[in-house]
C-alpha cells in the first residue's frame, strides 16, 4: 500500500492501464479534460472505491485522470493478479459486475441531470450527493467532510465558478447552507431536495 | 544506484517484450513518487524517463535500463521518483509475474531475474 499526497496523480487520461487501484483512505478526484481544455469532475472516490478497472478490463486508455485531494492510502493490484483471481474466484467477477453496473447507473443519472436540469437544481443535487457520501451529522445540521473549491464544484456540474458562488450565496440566504471557513454545512435538507427537483 | 538501475542486454529486452507488450505513454506519468514502493518494475525502451529526488531531476534513465525491480520484490520504498515523459515506451514487469517466475524457478523471466 502506498501513501499519495495532495496533488499527486494515480493515473493520467490518455495513458495505458496496467492494474487497478483500491482506495483504503482519503479522497481522489476523477476528472476529464475536454477538447476545449476544460476540466469536468466525474466523481470523487474515497475509502472502499476501486479505480482504473473500466480501462483495465476494456483494454482502453484511461479516459480520466485520478488526482489526490487529500493524503490517500492506495493499494495497487496488477493485471495478471486480478485476472488470475477472477478465474479462480468467480465471485470477484460478480462483485466487479455489480460495481460497474452501479457506476453505469450513476453515469446515466449524471447525464440526465446535466441535460434536463438547470444549474441551480444541479448544484442542489450535488450537495445532496456530497451529503450522502461525506455528510457527518452534527446537532441540527450536517457537515460535509470534504473540501472542494468553487472551481471544483463548478467542474462537477458543468458550469462556471461565478455561477456556483452566486447560487451558494442564494442557498445561504435561504437558510439551506451554512459555511464556517472552508467547511460547508447543510442546514435544511428538505428545502435542498425541493431545490434539486428530485423525489427521494 | 546499481541496486535500483540495471542495464539489460538487447537479447533480454527482446525476451521480455515477448512476455509483456510495451506500453506507450502519451502523457507524463509519475510511475512512482519518491519513497513509495513501486507497483511494477520498469524497462525503459524509448522516449524519456526521469529520475527525481525532492521534485528535482536527478538523472535520465538510459534506454534499455530496468528500474524498481529490487524494491518491488522486497517491498521496500524507492529512494527516488520515476517520471515517464510523454511519448515514451516502456515495459511494465508485474510483481505477480515476477513472483510466479521466482517460485517456478524456470522460464525466460526467471532466467533474466536470476542472472541479475
Amino acid at each position: 500500500m502506498n501513501i499519495y499526497k495532495k496533488g499527486h496523480t494515480i493515473f493520467h487520461q490518455g495513458n495505458p492501464p496496467f492494474g487497478l487501484y483500491c482506495v483504503n483512505s482519503g479522497k481522489i478526484k476523477i476528472s476529464k479534460i475536454g477538447n476545449d481544455g476544460k476540466e469536468s469532475i466525474i466523481r470523487i472516490a474515497s475509502e472502499g472505491d476501486v479505480l482504473g478497472h473500466r480501462s483495465l478490463f476494456s483494454d482502453e486508455l484511461y479516459n480520466a485522470t485520478a488526482t489526490i485531494l487529500e493524503d490517500t492510502a492506495v493499494c495497487f493490484i496488477d493485471r495478471k493478479f486480478i485476472y488470475k483471481a477472477i478465474q479462480s474466484h468467480p465471485a470477484i467477477a460478480i462483485q466487479l459486475i455489480q460495481k460497474l453496473s452501479k457506476e453505469m447507473g450513476a453515469a446515466e443519472s449524471m447525464t440526465a441531470s446535466l441535460s434536463q436540469k438547470n444549474v441551480r437544481e444541479r448544484l442542489a443535487e450535488l450537495f445532496l450527493m456530497l451529503k450522502q457520501s461525506y455528510g457527518i451529522k452534527e446537532q441540527n445540521r450536517t457537515r460535509l467532510d470534504i473540501k472542494l473549491t468553487r472551481d471544483e464544484l463548478a467542474a462537477m456540474i458543468g458550469t462556471a465558478s461565478e455561477t456556483v458562488i452566486r447560487f451558494i450565496s442564494e442557498f445561504k440566504d435561504e437558510g439551506i447552507l451554512e459555511q464556517e471557513g472552508k467547511v460547508i454545512f447543510i442546514k435544511d435538507e428538505e428545502k435542498l431536495i425541493e431545490f434539486a427537483n428530485i423525489q427521494f | 544506484m546499481s541496486k535500483e538501475i540495471i542495464k539489460l542486454s538487447e537479447e533480454e529486452i527482446t525476451t521480455l517484450k515477448e512476455l509483456q507488450p510495451p506500453l506507450f505513454f502519451q502523457n507524463d506519468f509519475d510511475l512512482v513518487y519518491e519513497s513509495q514502493v513501486p507497483n511494477v518494475g520498469l524497462v525503459f525502451l524509448q522516449g524519456e524517463v526521469k529520475l527525481l529526488k525532492k521534485k528535482k531531476v536527478l538523472d535520465s534513465l538510459p534506454i534499455g535500463s530496468m528500474v524498481g525491480l529490487y524494491h518491488l520484490i522486497h517491498n521496500t520504498p524507492l529512494p527516488m521518483g520515476i517520471k515517464i515523459c510523454r511519448n515514451s515506451s516502456v515495459l511494465m514487469l508485474e510483481k505477480s509475474a515476477i513472483l510466479e517466475a521466482l517460485s517456478a524457478k524456470s522460464g525466460a523471466l526467471y532466467q533474466i531475474i536470476s542472472s541479475l
